[in-house]
């Protein structure tokens, strides 16, 4: 049941509000893991198991820290509890996930050394929001083991954290610290708040049905190119950018506006990230939520960068190549999560050099600002090749045709993918400007221009949208 | 203070709808070079006239565009020969992408087998009878056809006792209301199709069908008058034809549901009943069966060329994008089984006033009412 389904948007959400705002915050809590249940199982029942499993032990096991903690018991006793967690939730993840990946690759390896190792594969399917739920649930019993977090005594609290459908299938990755206590406590819906969740609502599928499912054919197209000239892969590469970005924060606009008109409160996952001015700033910008959980539990537990300029760099690649593991089981990712790192450590060590071209260029702060944009945003989208491309040859391939970026480019297409994008850009440009990302509620614009402003919205978005598309984030 | 409040809100749900209608006008004239003043639907596309309704020259919405006769398709090219497509909305095409509907197929299929020998013109009206003998007259009159393809649509026939062949025709009124000079009511009309499974829309035309019948009781089975009226009108059909030197080829009719309704297709059979409310579901297929009885009767009665298009043609989604009209897939079918009937089917002697007359050189578009 996607959100831009008509089974969800006239029949799941209308049924889920109308008997959650009838109910009192108990209640609220029972129905929402009901409906969750009940989002969740309309893909497949069975998925409920591993999420159940997970759930279950993690809850179990917070427990058993919390009590370690009460009988004024070290650290180090603790240990067990999560070492247990985090191989039961990462081996789940590993199973269901990665083994076929590693398994076939391994295969492979072999056979080009001249060896036959007989590993099988398996017919593995991928429960739906795994990565998600997966980081989620051990954020939780990591926070509790740091004793930076008090276990729940309830454990349809904590199953609900996880299950919330808003964001259980592709994000923001919640922390339990951050929506547990929305969960335990008593909501209060404000005006506010209900009508920052409409706009997000209304702002997300715009960008979604819209931008993202209209670009979407002219990305498949351009990435089915067997042989791509530099002006296919250029517009490949341009459309993808936004069709990815408008896709999955369209999908968190929504996710977030759902959560507010339920009176919760999701964390920010997208700030403009194509205004980045350089990689760290990128990572502050785009997936916010998966970006500081891998610098929480995974960057920083490494030892971040406390232990020398050599160290650091090591961390950053490491976590930036699992982060891009977590994305999907292929090397394309790998390689995607790799250059990420590449560019971080790139930064760091070319960050004096450019600071020297900054002061340089200080009487023109707004050209410099320019150009360190313009360079980020040339750099994503590059990034955005490894990403989306379906193999290595491919990787290759497009990138050697960028050696003539104009051959045989597309101006048609190009102006298409610029006409689409086009709102995208004037609103961006606002907030960019204004600094306020719920650019609807700005006082520069007068209530009838908003009100024009929302009907073009929804004209774009239910006449003009591209065929359905499921969410690119839910295949993680 | 309260009441300034609504009128406030009032003043800007009217802004927001005047921006959606502007939106679809502006969205319509970018697209299709659309009026943006004058109402532009389906509905546009036809006017009253002699016969009941005819095609308005040169009309255009969306992918349907009429030529200067006032029929779907192309101008017919001088020196071919042409054939007539007749029917309802089936044959008229309403689903099939462009240039796909089976008379456009048709005629791509002898092209290849024949270049450059036909014409199809396509002089299908949405809900026609074919007892609306003038209009199929002045249409062989002007295209000089030497077949007809008819292809009837026997729901078109409930609650009629009394065939149309000899009855004077009169005028239909404008289908053109209300809804089709709000663009955006059409739009919403559409997108509603689109989204809503039809499961869903059940209850609704559940209660707009009982509402239809609040006065008299539904029928289950239609009453063999109509079904007589249908014969009589399918027979006067084939003698215009034959009249005028057009061979006539009679095919079947044929739905979505095949020989039985299957219960998973029952929200489908509720959707063609709303237009027929009169009819309880159960006559529908009864119905369907009789009349290609009758047409299959009448083929052999005249020795007309006969296409089994209900026997032909598989039931389901594949072929049929709702109860009756066709996919892509499924006009294609069709227009395979009647360009092989068409290519064997004998040519009738040609008739003394059109003897090497073409469509190109045919009566102009003025209309012959039949008195």
């Amino acid at each position: 049941m996607l959100f831009n389904s008509a089974e969800f948007l006239l029949g799941f959400l209308p049924v889920v509000l109308i008997v959650y705002y009838l109910l009192p915050h108990r209640g609220q809590n029972a129905f929402l893991v009901l409906a969750s249940c009940f989002f969740y199982a309309s893909w497949d029942w069975r998925f409920l198991a591993p999420l159940l499993f997970t759930t279950s032990l993690d809850y179990w096991i917070a427990r058993r820290m919390e009590a370690e903690v009460e009988a004024g018991r070290p650290l180090s006793s603790r240990r067990k509890y999560l070492v247990v967690s985090v191989i039961a939730n990462l081996g789940l993840l590993a199973f269901f996930k990665y083994f076929n990946f590693f398994a076939q690759s391994a295969v492979q390896l072999a056979q080009s050394l001249g060896m036959d190792i007989g590993l099988r594969t398996f017919e593995i399917v991928l429960p739906l929001a795994i990565s998600f739920y997966t980081f989620q649930a051990l954020s939780y019993t990591i926070d509790v083991y740091r004793g930076e977090l008090h276990a729940t005594k309830s454990f349809w609290d904590f199953f609900l954290a996880v299950l919330y459908f808003p964001h259980l299938i592709a994000g923001p990755i919640q922390r339990a610290a951050t929506l547990l206590p929305q969960v335990v406590n008593p909501r209060r819906i404000h005006r506010e708040q209900v009508l920052e969740g409409l706009h997000l609502i209304a702002w997300g599928f715009f960008k979604k049905v819209f931008i993202a499912d209209n670009l979407a054919p002219i990305v498949d197209a351009a990435f089915a190119n067997p042989t791509p000239s530099g002006g296919v892969t250029v517009l490949a590469v341009y459309a993808f950018t936004f069709q990815i970005y408008c896709d999955f924060s369209g999908y968190t606009d929504i996710a977030r506006g759902l959560a507010k008109i339920m009176g919760f409160e999701f964390v920010l996952n997208f700030r403009l990230p194509y205004f980045a001015t350089n990689p760290s700033d990128f990572w502050r910008r785009w997936h916010i939520s998966l970006s500081t959980w891998l610098r929480d539990y995974l960057y920083k537990p490494l030892g971040g960068n406390r232990d020398g300029s050599l160290l650091t760099n090591r961390n950053l690649l490491l976590t930036m190549v699992l982060g891009g593991l977590w994305h999907g089981a292929a090397w394309n990712f790998v390689l995607w999560g790799l250059y990420h790192g590449v560019l971080l450590v790139g930064h760091r060590l070319l960050e004096p050099a450019l600071a020297r071209v900054g002061r340089l260029l200080g009487s023109a702060p707004q050209l410099w600002w320019l150009i360190r944009v313009a360079s980020m945003f040339l750099l994503t989208c590059y990034g955005w090749l490894l990403f989306r491309a379906t193999s290595l040859d491919q990787v290759l391939a497009m990138t050697a045709s960028l050696a003539h970026p104009l051959q045989g480019i597309d101006w048609d297409a190009m102006t298409r993918v610029t006409l689409i994008i086009l709102p995208l850009l004037l609103v961006q440009v606002i907030q960019a400007r204004s600094g306020e990302l719920f650019f609807m509620k700005l006082p520069s614009i007068p209530v009838a221009v908003r009100v024009i402003a929302y009907a073009v919205m929804l004209y774009l978005t239910l006449f003009l949208g591209g065929q359905p598309q499921s969410f690119v984030y839910f295949q993680f | 203070m309260r009441i300034g409040l609504i009128f406030r809100s009032l003043g800007y749900a009217a802004l927001a709808l005047l921006t959606l209608e502007l939106a679809a006008r502006v969205d319509d004239f970018v697209k299709d070079g659309a009026p943006l003043l004058k109402p532009y639907t389906i509905n546009t596309l036809f006017r009253p006239s002699p016969f009941g309704r005819e095609g308005v020259p040169a009309a255009r919405f969306g992918k349907w565009h009429m030529n200067t006769l006032g029929y779907r398709g192309p101008e017919p090219r001088d020196g071919r020969i042409n054939i007539v497509t007749f029917g309802a909305s089936e044959t008229f095409g309403l689903y099939e992408s462009l240039n796909h509907e089976y008379p456009r197929v048709i005629e791509a299929r002898l092209e290849d087998v024949r270049p450059q020998a036909y014409n199809v013109v396509n002089i299908a009206i949405p809900g026609v009878r074919i007892g609306r003998i003038g209009y199929l007259e002045r249409a062989l009159d002007q295209t000089q056809a030497r077949y007809v393809v008819v292809y009837p649509s026997p729901a078109n026939y409930i609650g009629t006792v009394t065939p149309f062949c000899g009855q004077a025709s009169t005028p239909v009124a404008s289908a053109i209301g209300l809804g089709d000079r709000v663009r955006l009511s059409g739009k919403l009309d559409q997108l509603a199709k689109q989204v809503i499974p039809p499961q869903a829309l059940s209850p609704v035309r559940s209660l707009m069908i009982r509402w239809a019948n609040r006065n008299e009781t539904p029928i289950a089975r239609v009453p063999e008058e109509t079904l007589n009226a249908f014969r009589e009108d399918l027979r006067c059909v084939v003698r215009a034809a034959q009249q005028r030197g057009a061979a006539p080829v009679l095919v079947t009719h044929a739905t979505y549901f095949g020989n039985k309704v299957a219960p998973e297709d029952a929200a489908m059979l509720l959707a063609w009943r709303r237009f027929y409310p009169e009819l309880r579901e159960e006559g529908f297929l009864d119905l369907e069966q009789r009349a290609n009885d009758v047409i299959r009767a009448v083929a052999a009665e005249h020795k007309v060329a006969l296409v089994d298009a209900a026997a032909a043609i598989p039931a389901g989604p594949a072929h049929f994008a709702d109860f009756v009209h066709f996919t892509d897939k499924g006009a294609a079918l069709m227009a395979g089984l009647i360009a092989d009937a068409i290519l064997k089917a004998p040519l009738l002697p040609a008739s003394p006033t059109k003897a090497g007359a073409t469509a190109g050189t045919a009566a102009g578009n003025e209309p012959i009412p039949r008195q």
